[in-house]
């Protein structure tokens, strides 16, 4: 019985109250912000989408030439490029680069893709001191829990568990005031900053053309991280390309009220090397690490607009099982409708293992329609069940009844008929009867069974006929 | 073959067999995106009226010349600042005790800082800050109050009207307001890594 349970039901009927109430709220003010964003400032927000998702598709059907175009660009601005295939690859050049430096301590800033290779552990495991310095992440590093949303890492906690966190870490006495406990975190980050040796980062895009990393935050914090410490490393996945420069402002207009409902992001870093001869602080080296996990298959599938993705985080924001769930259900880096597609593809364990990621979707198509680069989810959300069931993945099956019954009445009518004079049976037969049949009893512990009302067209049809057809 | 070749062959080999490829839209399309906020680029106070519209949307307060900025300091409660030597702000010297080298063991004795910006955007309200323009990147970011010094000339109509003053500087940080979060419970709280008072002094 439990192992045809899905995983993201029990997730959400087990989900306490408050959590749920939380994500509710943020989640639901964050789709209206964005939305009173892009209509105000636009006559036609739509056609900016449909702009982006053409610019972003080009670079990916055109990838390998502008990868080897950004190589290049970059070196030429005295950055050192990287390529790792795997998250693996990707934690030891990280490591590798801190043993040269002689650095033991790393200040990182939120980036989704060290979250996909698992950096922050690999390195503590190596004896690195590895901090998180966006305010959301540093509350998941200290409470060893995990993000449950890509741009809001935090929406599932409130400021009470925030309060005990610090008080526990000994950032100062315990409050429930948001701004003191801001306050807590800077002070404490602060010293952070000023006594690592590297700075961590990704990238919100990567120019081809002039070989400069975009990198917005509304904190700060990868701006100092970049000015505090004498090594920046980036890692970005190789799908982050963004052809010219002149293409940043329509991406950044986009992300920016996609995600949080503002026209640009605080800080918005156009980064190209190591800082310049006269500049006091700042690295001294740069690095980019180009990583593949998975993306070349994924780019070599029949999902490859799913590699569009610019993270702006609207498809969970907006989507009603997000909502109910909170995006630790998807048990992955990525959650929401974006995770439902991403996550299965990139996931170390591989696809069966989250086959039933695809499923938990009732395909009302709200991701697709807010999506800054267009990406046709609820296709591609039908593309990997048609996967998981070309693949046999039990998880494909859970809580789907089988559809052999309904193949077979639906081609001999007397079976059609017996069934439907069956189904009158189920208006007094108990329910529970129904549970000897497994999936039919999983479906049915979260489902009411309607009282069955149809059935009577023929035997009405008939008694018409008879009576000689006047209505 | 190493990690590179191997991954721009899956790369090649995923994208060859692509019977069409999508094309890519013409800079001049791309470029036509303007918001509501957009200025007129050929009106030079429209742009500027623009920008400080904005700039003050975003949370950013505006100065207009150096006495009107000392009045605003003292009202702050303002101690030890540190100013770019390169700006010469002589009365700001004589109201407070003014370092023109940026010491990072004293971050935190720093209670504002005065920088060049090297220029802005009127569409979003945003100052421009480079390597080039800034000695110090810490003396930009870590006292409470930063001040960036910004000539109406240097204001363009657009992002994508500014991007060709970058130059070849590796360290362009466009600055929309005061850092920010809204991390806890959605409530938006001001000056969380960087300046929690962001001035912008036009001159
Ligand atoms: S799939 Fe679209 S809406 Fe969802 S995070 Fe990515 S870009 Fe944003």
């Amino acid at each position: 019985m439990a192992k045809l349970e899905q995983a993201i039901d029990n997730h959400a009927a087990n989900l306490d109250e408050e959590t749920r109430e939380a994500v509710r709220l943020a989640s639901k003010a964050k789709t209206e912000k964005r939305v009173n964003a892009l209509w105000t400032d636009f006559d036609d927000p739509n056609a900016l989408r449909k702009l982006a998702s053409q610019v972003r598709q080009h670079a990916l059907d055109n990838l390998p030439d502008y990868l080897e175009q950004a190589e290049a660009a970059f070196q030429k601005n005295g950055v050192q490029v990287h390529w790792a295939e795997d998250g693996d690859q990707a934690n030891a050049i990280v490591l590798d680069i801190m043993r040269r430096r002689g650095a033991s301590k790393v200040v990182k800033s939120k980036s989704m893709v060290s979250e996909e290779t698992e950096l922050v552990p690999f390195l503590e495991k190596h004896g690195m001191e590895a901090v998180e310095t966006d305010l959301g992440e540093y509350v998941v590093q200290i409470d060893g829990d995990h993000p449950s949303h890509i741009v809001t890492p935090i929406i599932h906690k409130n400021r009470r568990q925030v309060g005990r966190s610090f008080e526990r870490e000994g950032l100062g006495e315990y409050t429930e005031d948001p701004l003191e406990l801001t306050r807590m975190a800077r002070r404490h980050l602060r010293q952070k900053y000023l006594d690592a040796d590297v700075g961590m980062t990704g990238a919100n895009f990567v120019v081809a053309e002039s070989g400069r990393i975009v990198l917005v935050t509304n904190e700060g914090n990868a701006r100092f991280s970049m000015a505090a410490t004498k090594t920046h490393i980036a890692m970005v996945g190789i799908e982050k390309i963004i052809p010219r420069e002149q293409d940043v402002p329509l991406f950044l207009s986009l992300l920016g009220r996609s995600a949080t409902g503002q026209p640009l992001t605080v800080y918005t870093q156009f980064i190209g090397g190591p800082k310049s001869a006269s500049q006091e602080e700042g690295p001294e080296e740069m690095h980019l690490i180009f990583l593949d996990n998975g993306r070349s298959d994924i780019l070599a599938s029949n999902c490859k607009e799913i590699l569009r993705c610019i993270r702006c985080g609207a498809c969970m924001n907006v989507c009603p099982v997000y909502r109910q769930t909170s995006g630790h259900a998807y048990r992955s880096v990525y959650p929401g409708p974006v995770g439902a597609v991403l996550s299965p593809l990139l996931n170390k364990a591989g696809f069966p293992d989250l086959a039933d990621l695809p499923k938990a979707s009732s395909l009302c198509g709200a991701c697709q329609e807010v999506c800054p680069v267009d990406i046709p989810i609820p296709d591609l959300l039908l593309r990997l069940r048609n996967k998981g069931k070309q693949e046999h993945a039990p998880k494909t099956s859970i809580n789907t009844p089988g559809l052999s019954f309904w193949a077979l009445a639906a081609t001999q009518p007397a079976a059609w008929k017996t069934g439907l004079k069956l189904g009158h049976a189920m208006n007094v037969v108990p329910h529970a009867l129904l549970d000897v049949n497994p999936s039919a009893k999983s479906w049915r512990s979260t489902r009411e069974l309607p009282p069955f009302r149809g059935g009577d067209f023929r035997s009405w049809l008939k008694a018409h006929e008879k009576k000689g057809g006047a209505s | 073959m190493n990690a590179r070749d191997r991954i721009l062959s899956k790369v090649r080999a995923a994208t060859d067999p692509l019977p069409e490829k999508t094309a890519l839209p013409d800079l001049d399309v791309v470029a036509s995106i303007g918001s509501r906020t957009m200025p007129d680029a050929g009106d030079a106070n429209a742009v500027c009226a623009t920008f400080e519209e904005e700039w003050t949307k975003v949370g950013g307060i505006l100065v207009n010349d150096e006495s009107e900025l000392i009045e605003l300091l003292k009202s702050l409660d303002a101690g030890k600042g540190y100013a770019d030597p390169a700006l010469a702000l002589e009365s700001l010297k004589g109201a407070f005790e003014v370092d023109d080298i940026f010491d990072r063991e004293q971050v935190d004795t720093y209670s504002f800082s005065i920088t060049r910006a090297t220029g802005a955007v009127g569409e979003t309200g945003t100052i421009i800050l480079t390597d080039g323009d800034t000695p110090n990147r810490l003396s930009a970011l870590a006292p409470w109050i930063h001040v960036a010094v910004l000539s109406r000339e240097n204001i363009e109509a657009t992002l994508g009207a500014a991007i060709p003053t970058f130059g070849s500087d590796p360290s362009v940080v466009l600055v929309t307001g005061p850092s920010k979060t809204a991390d806890i419970e959605g409530i938006l709280i001001e000056g969380v890594h960087g300046p929690g008072v962001q001035i912008c002094l036009l001159v």
